[in-house]
């Protein structure tokens, strides 16, 4: 074992190329050895290395998984590797027939593992550090990355902000740490920092992508320094490899349907509960419906065409039949089946001097929405190339484009439009308002009355040089550029719900960001005295970020078929705006890797990030981290223990930082405001930010402990892990009474806190000589966040919803609904006594905790009701494989957040509303008030719209089909694998909305996903 | 090797050394505070403190404010403050959200005031001594109008009167007094310090200031049982400026009330001070006078009725009282009452003119049957002050009418009549919501009834019924000036008096102020038929210490919980919350809210 280690690390950098690169050696028969190499399933593997121990000849399998490997002496180890799979080694005494069965491991503790500025051996790593193969992340179609890691990666919370095409996720790595400043990681991609986080993530076409690594702990994050604080996500992106050519083409076509729907009520429904709220008036006095009363109704009689409607319930004699009531669904002629697709073409190839890979990728995605649309369009070029021995380059660069049809919102009208109404008039137009009531607005004008459209355009380039300057010092210069161009226009046409007849309006903006980065590093590596194994790493870096925007907001446009192209045609300029944003960063690092014995493992490290946006004369920080690790397995002691493969305990403690300052925020800024004397305009420039010279970041002090376990031939395998972390100089918008004339300030104060466990465990529960295997992957994590102390030391702060020992944001603190006051004697009493200190309640009405008693609800009934952080979320990934067939499935679970459902509710007898039991005289509910024509809508109707939004889901259920061999010769395709899939079929929640996570409103419903997919080989 | 890394290490130091200014931040698309240390800046900064008096024309909120909840005004069926404001429910306590905003855009205001009057003292020769002088006198008004709004408002609240650029959060409530007398400091020193006119219309001048400093001397002079640190002196002094005011001749009544109104007639020679509104919704920080939305009741739905500019869009958030309709006015000689409130509608939708039919007793004439009820262009809704006995048929009696006819017993709060003063036909579109009239704050007609009262008050009603002609003459019809028809079919008018004047019916003599059982309630009437919906009501009822007794006579919907506390709204949460030390609540909200 050592001996393969001191082996591996001599040639640490240069595996890559080594293990891939096939040497054509001529075949000598007597010194042969010859095989093939099959997975557990009996599948041909084809690209395993084959090499020979100690000696620079190595050959790779071909599409049969056969390899000829000649030797130049007749004994030697052969050695079999191949990414995902435990690699064995044989001796041989050439000449050889040696067949080898590899069998696919979760932990291959052998595996290399992308960390900051660098790579390492699994079984190296003294940080925490996740990792993610291409293959998990394919199994999910999904628009981002992101979305494809979700359950994967204890410790990582993912959560999907919406359901229109092209939305995004919310990540969070460890919770949330920060009030104002970010949550969201730090993005690296192919070493590129990106600037602007998760908003850039969805430019990055899945497929194109290796691995994900997730940094977690202060020792894998702190060489990041003051961008480290959130975690790092590093995206290594596919590169070409030596050998055959492989053109490859991986696609999907899928239709999605809502997960589920809001129910409203129909049009007889309606017309009940506009006649209740009138009965609760006293108007409607018929206790059932009543054709003359009905005639009486405004809100029937406005519009006679629903008078109409609602007459068709009754017969010549005045029975009323509700099925017979007519009335028009809004809500089903605003969706639509939505449809998603994904192609993308590969072609990976090269030599042992250059080596590539291209890609093409197209991803559409109609959606649910009538209206909304996104598609993406991706190039990538990744090239590598050796100028001779010591000096090699390598450059990535992907074109990106991306153009989203926002839509607009018109699930959220079409709930509350009148069934009774129809959409059009005698004439077939679209009419303004349906059922003639002002207030309501015809969601079906918006479909062609709006348009919100924006394009993105995107280059992410790195190039990068580096030399083998002796053995074991290299020199890397790293180049990183990424432009991104934005445009957004918006168009409202004057027969559109925002516009309802005024002048149509439109908007044309956009932005351009430019980041580039220049990197200089030193790596050394030595072993001395055979036990003392060094590696250092240096870093000097500059980074520069330029974001500029602009935009121009105009009303009266002459020709609607214009658009937002030709704003100059506008007979009035709303607003037009332009801004320029920079700023530079310095860095510094270092690290130091050093092993012992390869047990006893060690790093440290140290980084020093200087910043423009902070004030003069406190612009640098240092962000030092150190970690520890012991192979417990290495030990003389556990090599009885025969079942334990690995056995690792590692321990770090470290400072990040979370540079999310903005420009400029240190100096204050004044804010315009115009003002007129008679028509001459007086540009205005009013006191706008307050000026703080003392800001700065925020730093993240991290300790973990984690145990890396490998059991029973790796059939048992994962990782243990707790962390505990405070963050300090936290940046809060502190709340100010604005006497002062100021509403808050940007400050540095306060403390958070977070602690944790995370589990991953992998087992391979079946793995039989029949080829079937069953593995499955749980993980869980729990993450509770805190505030420790505010800017008043341990004292609330209601102010600004901050409290003591609860998380930093997203905590409720409200009054209480306990119910619905009823008409019974005990609650007449008890409303006198409330009504006598100028409440006006009422049977029917809402009831809150009168916390303090003293019958008056104020503000000291507030409670703090619960927060919207999960208490624990977990992922459990099945795995099912048997002679070519493949099945997964992933279930995850968020438990124990509380989340807002605000339903609008009028109660008013006026718009459509979801299907409620609300309370009535007949039917008391305790669940909600009574309708009442009256008021514009019932007293503390929004404490009634918190609820928990724990959930269940079924993320995707994937059954794949490869094709035998014999098939695929005859297609000429050296893979071929056909797919079903549906993704996200299924939720199980209490919540009584669209989705717990991104839905929590009426915005788009949250999709299901029925496709078909291909991925081949050739 | 150690070479290598010795010279990598000093290329390394190199890069860092020459890279020192790399770290400056130039700050290129905003505008620091430095910018106060000029005249431009002070310009600058002058405009913005203008700002804050735009808002209580721009918002729903100030409209039902200062209206709702008063004997004049109720809400209409879409008032989106109706429990808290008219019904003075629970729900009026500190955390009564949109309480927050109006606090605030006041407080911005005198930060902005307090900035520049620092900045205008320090800029030295950088600005014109005469300059200087007149923009003092600016930021003095317009900090003292703020405080003025607050401490009606709120009472107690803390007086802030130079700038601060850094945290504090220690704020003491002041003495009312000690804020009456700030803005009386204040105010006096606008008088001495502005122009009589400016160049700029719109910015405030000498006579802006006489009249502010008439209204709060009236304010603080009108306690009684309140505690403003009102002094014996200061009902002389309200009738002393406002008689700077009035005999300054800068200003003239417009002769006809109508002509006030004429959307065209902004400019006009009665206007004292009026926040500005331009025609550029841009310049008004795509903002405007949108209280042309708050009085308008649901015109558009009836037959024969289409939404249009010139007859607004109707929100039906206020809508006056019954007081207001049947007792407020002598309806039949006061002008005022049908130039304020519009009654009738001309038919403006030919596709929807109702059709003579049979509905219960009513049978029309068969020549008629079947045919449109009217023509376009003629009276399609007729709003009237009567009031038909129970027992009316009422189903026929509207169907017998040639047009939507609306007596009180068919008003509710959605039918009513509409005041027309902020009506804006010339918004581009029907739907609209900006405006571009200016907002009027101070007229003339309010300084002669300032006079008026102070006058009176002294017991001087000679004088002070001569003030009160000058706006009662204009009130009444002029001689040839056509009535309404209202006049001789309903208001009990002579057809043959239709175009006799009014006037001498309208005047009154010392006698007949004398003789009232109470001046000042006359006097808050008359400021009620002249000044309606001028946003004056709630403070002239507080300040006379007659909300509670008005609100239980006049307004069913708050008669119930109007209480003596009322006469202040509740402190913000929000500052109450953010305060840092906090005192105990008795100190910090008024009473009655916690």
């Amino acid at each position: 074992m050592k001996e393969l280690c001191c082996y591996m690390m001599k040639r640490a950098f240069a595996m890559y190329c080594l293990l891939l690169l096939t040497l054509p050696v001529p075949a000598q028969d007597n010194l042969t050895v010859k095989g093939v190499v099959k997975s557990a399933t009996g599948e041909p593997l084809p690209l395993v290395t084959v090499s020979v121990k100690g000696e620079n000849n190595t050959v790779t399998t071909d599409d049969h998984g056969r390899y000829v490997l000649p030797l130049k002496k007749a004994k030697a180890t052969l050695l079999f590797t191949y990414t995902g799979y435990a690699s064995q080694q044989h001796d041989v005494t050439a000449p050889a027939t040696l067949d080898i069965t590899l069998a696919a491991t979760q932990a291959n503790m052998e595996s290399i593992v992308v960390i900051g500025y660098g790579t390492q051996k699994k079984r190296d790593l003294t940080g925490s550090v996740a990792s993610v193969s291409a293959k998990d992340i394919n199994a999910v179609a999904a628009t981002n990355v992101v979305q494809a890691v979700q359950g994967r990666v204890a410790g990582m919370n993912i959560s999907q902000d919406a359901w229109k095409p092209g939305a995004g996720s919310t990540v969070r790595i460890r919770g949330s740490r920060s009030i104002t400043a970010s949550n969201d990681p730090l993005y690296i991609i192919d070493g590129n920092p990106m600037s602007r986080g998760n908003v850039t993530i969805n430019d990055i076409n899945p497929s194109d992508i290796e691995s994900i690594e997730i940094l977690k702990d202060a020792s894998a994050t702190a060489i990041y320094g003051s961008r480290g604080a959130n975690g790092v996500i590093l995206i290594t992106t596919k590169r070409g490899k030596a050998g055959k050519t492989t053109i490859s083409y991986d696609g999907y076509e899928g239709i999605q349907k809502p997960l589920r729907t809001i129910d409203v009520w129909n049009a007889a429904e309606y017309a009940d509960y506009v006649r209740d709220a009138y009965r609760a008036t006293g108007k409607y006095t018929s206790p059932t419906p009543d054709r003359q009363q009905d005639q009486d109704l405004n809100q029937f009689n406005q519009d006679p065409y629903v008078l109409e409607s609602v007459l068709m319930g009754y017969d010549d004699q005045g029975n009323y039949d509700p099925s017979k009531v007519r009335g028009f669904d809004w809500m089903d002629a605003v969706t639509q089946q939505g449809s998603i697709r994904s192609h993308q073409l590969s072609v990976r190839g090269g030599n042992d001097k250059t080596k590539t890979m291209i890609s093409a990728g197209y991803f559409g995605n109609k959606g649910l929405i009538k209206g909304m649309d996104y598609t993406r369009y991706n190039i990538r070029v990744n090239l590598d190339h050796n100028i001779n021995d010591w000096l090699k380059v390598s450059t990535s660069t992907v074109l990106t484009r991306a153009n989203e049809q926002a839509g607009s919102n018109l699930y959220v009208l079409a709930r509350q439009t009148n069934p009774l109404a129809s959409p059009w008039n005698a004439d077939g137009e679209l009419v303004l308002n349906p059922g003639n009531d002002p207030l309501a607005l015809n969601p079906l004008l918006d479909i062609d009355g709006i348009v919100n459209d924006s394009r993105k355009d995107r280059v992410i380039s790195n190039t990068n040089l580096e030399a083998k300057i002796v053995d074991g010092l290299r020199f890397r210069m790293n180049f990183g550029y990424d432009y991104r161009t934005a445009r957004d226009g918006s168009f409202q046409s004057t027969r559109s719900t925002a516009r309802a007849g005024k002048t149509p309006w439109a908007r044309y903006g956009g932005n351009s960001g430019t980041d580039i980065i220049l990197e200089n590093l030193l790596f050394y590596d030595k072993t001395l005295w055979n036990d003392h194994r060094f590696g250092i790493t240096l870093l000097q870096s500059i980074q520069t970020n330029r974001f500029e925007t602009f935009a121009t907001e105009a009303q009266g446009l002459p020709y609607e078929t214009q658009e937002f192209y030709n704003l100059g045609s506008a007979t009035e300029i709303l607003s037009t705006s332009s801004r320029l944003e920079k700023w530079q960063m310095l860095s510094l690092m270092a690290r130091i890797n050093y092993a012992f014995k390869g047990k006893y493992l060690l790093t440290l490290t140290g980084r020093r990030d200087g910043s423009s946006v902070l004030a003069q004369g406190s612009k640098y920080q240092f962000f030092p981290s150190a970690a520890l690790a012991w192979r417990i397995s290495d030990e003389q002691f556990m090599q009885d223990l025969s079942f334990v493969n690995e056995l690792k305990l590692r321990t770090s403690y470290g400072k990040t930082g979370n540079a999310a300052i903005g420009p400029y925020q240190t100096q204050g800024s004044l804010s315009l405001l115009r003002y007129v004397w008679d028509e001459n305009v007086m540009i205005g420039y009013a006191p706008g930010t307050m000026p703080n010279p003392y800001l700065s970041w925020e730093t993240t002090a991290q300790a973990d402990v984690g145990l890396d376990f490998s059991f029973f031939n790796n059939r048992i395998s994962g990782t243990i892990e707790a962390y505990h972390s405070y963050t300090t100089g936290l940046l809060m918008p502190r709340k100010l009474p604005i006497a002062s004339g100021f509403p808050e300030v940007l400050t540095n104060v306060g403390k958070t806190r977070n602690k944790g466990i995370e589990l991953t465990l992998s087992t391979v529960n079946f793995d039989t000589k029949g080829g079937f295997r069953w593995n499955t992957t749980v993980v869980f994590s729990r993450n509770k966040e805190a505030i420790v102390e505010l800017v008043n030391g341990k004292e609330d702060d209601i102010g600004n919803n901050w409290f003591i020992g609860y998380p930093a944001s997203n905590v409720f603190y409200d009054q209480k609904v306990i119910g619905v006051w009823q008409n019974n004697t005990k609650d007449m009493e008890e409303m006198a006594k409330f009504n006598a200190n100028g409440h006006n309640f009422k049977p029917g009405t809402i009831r809150l905790a009168d916390k303090n008693g003293d019958y008056k609800i104020t503000t000291d009934d507030r409670y703090l009701l619960g927060s919207r952080r999960p208490d624990w979320t977990g992922g459990i990934t099945n795995e099912f494989a048997y002679k070519g067939f493949d099945c997964s499935f992933q279930f995850y679970v968020s438990q124990g957040a509380m989340g807002i459902f605000d339903k609008g509710l009028q109660l008013n007898g006026r718009q459509n509303m979801l299907d409620i039991d609300y309370w009535t005289p007949d039917k008391p509910s305790d669940k909600y008030p009574m309708a009442n024509a009256g008021w514009l809508g019932p007293d503390y109707i929004f404490e009634s719209y918190y609820q928990d939004v724990s959930y269940v889901r079924l993320r995707y259920v994937t059954l794949g089909y490869s094709l035998p061999a014999m098939v695929r010769s005859k297609l000429k395709t050296s893979s071929l694998r056909v797919y079903v899939s549906a993704q996200n079929p299924w939720l199980h929640s209490k919540f009584d909305g669209l989705d717990p996570e991104g839905a929590q409103g009426f915005e788009t419903p949250s999709t299901k996903t029925f496709m078909i997919g291909i991925n081949a080989a050739f | 090797m150690n070479a290598v890394i010795k010279y990598s290490l000093a290329a390394l130091l190199l890069i860092i050394a020459g890279c020192r200014r790399f770290l400056d931040e130039k700050v290129v698309s905003d505008i620091s505070y430095s910018h106060y240390n000029t005249q431009q800046g002070i310009e600058s900064g002058v405009a913005a403190a203008y700002n804050p008096i735009r808002y209580q024309f721009e918002n729903e909120f100030c409209a039902s404010l200062y209206e709702l909840g008063t004997d004049m005004y109720w809400d209409g069926r879409d008032a989106s403050y109706k429990t808290q404001l008219n019904r003075y429910e629970a729900t009026l306590n500190s955390t009564f959200d949109p309480m927050y905003d109006y606090w605030s855009n006041l407080y911005k205001g005198i930060n902005r005031a307090n900035t520049i009057l620092e900045a205008l003292g320090k800029i030295g020769d950088g600005m014109p001594e005469a300059l200087k002088k007149i923009r003092t006198g600016e930021m003095a008004f317009l900090r003292a109008n703020y405080y003025f709004q607050l401490v009606q408002t709120f009472g107690r609240v803390p007086l802030v009167v130079v700038p601060e650029l850094g945290v504090r959060t220690e704020f003491k409530r002041a003495a009312v007094a000690d804020i009456y007398n700030q803005i009386i400091t204040d105010l006096a020193l606008a008088t001495t310090n502005l122009p009589a006119t400016q160049t700029d219309y719109g910015r405030a001048t000498q006579g802006a200031a006489w009249h502010a400093l008439a209204l709060v001397y009236l304010t603080r002079g009108s306690a009684v049982n309140d505690q403003r640190g009102q002094k014996a002196t200061d009902i002389d002094s309200a009738a002393y400026y406002a008689d700077q005011v009035i005999n300054s001749n800068r200003y003239k009544l417009v002769a006809d009330f109508k002509d006030l109104w004429d959307i065209n007639n902004q400019k006009n020679s009665e206007v004292i001070f009026a926040a500005q509104f331009s025609k550029t919704q841009l310049y008004n920080n795509n903002s405007g006078n949108r209280l042309h939305l708050f009085w308008g009741m649901t015109y558009d739905l009836k037959p024969g009725m289409t939404r249009t500019t010139e007859y607004g869009r109707p929100w039906n958030r206020l809508r006056p009282t019954n007081f207001t309709i049947l007792q407020l006015y002598d309806r039949r000689n006061d002008s005022r009452f049908y130039k304020t409130y519009q009654s009738y509608w001309l038919c403006n939708n030919a596709a929807s003119i109702p059709k003579w039919e049979k509905v219960g007793a009513f049978t029309p004439p068969a020549e008629l049957a079947g045919k449109p009820k009217f023509a376009f262009g003629d009276t399609s809704i007729w709003v009237t002050v009567e009031q038909w006995p129970a027992g009316t048929k009422l189903d026929s009696l509207y169907a017998s009418r040639p047009y939507y006819y609306m007596p009180m017993n068919r008003q509710d709060n959605a039918n009513f009549f509409v005041l027309r003063k902020h009506l804006d036909p010339t918004r581009p579109g029907f739907n609209d919501e900006i405006g571009f009239r200016d907002g009027v704050l101070y007229r003339l007609a309010e300084t002669y009834l300032i006079a008026a009262e102070a006058y009176g008050r002294k017991g001087d009603f000679a004088t002070a019924a001569e003030r009160l002609n000058e706006v009662r003459k204009r009130a009444a019809y002029k001689d040839g000036e056509m009535k309404p028809k209202d006049y001789w079919l309903i208001e009990g008018g002579d057809y043959a008096d239709r175009t006799t004047s009014t006037e001498s019916l309208m005047t009154v003599t010392a006698g007949d102020l004398a003789a009232l059982p109470s001046f000042v309630e006359f006097m808050l009437d008359e400021r009620g038929r002249e000044l309606n919906g001028e946003q004056k009501r709630w403070f002239d009822l507080t300040r006379t210490e007659l909300l509670v007794d008005r609100v239980k006579k006049h307004n069913t919907g708050g008669a119930n919980n109007v209480r003596p506390h009322h006469k202040f709204r509740p402190i913000p949460q929000n500052h109450i919350d953010r305060l840092d030390p906090v005192g105990p609540i008795e100190e910090e909200q008024n009473e009655g809210y916690y």
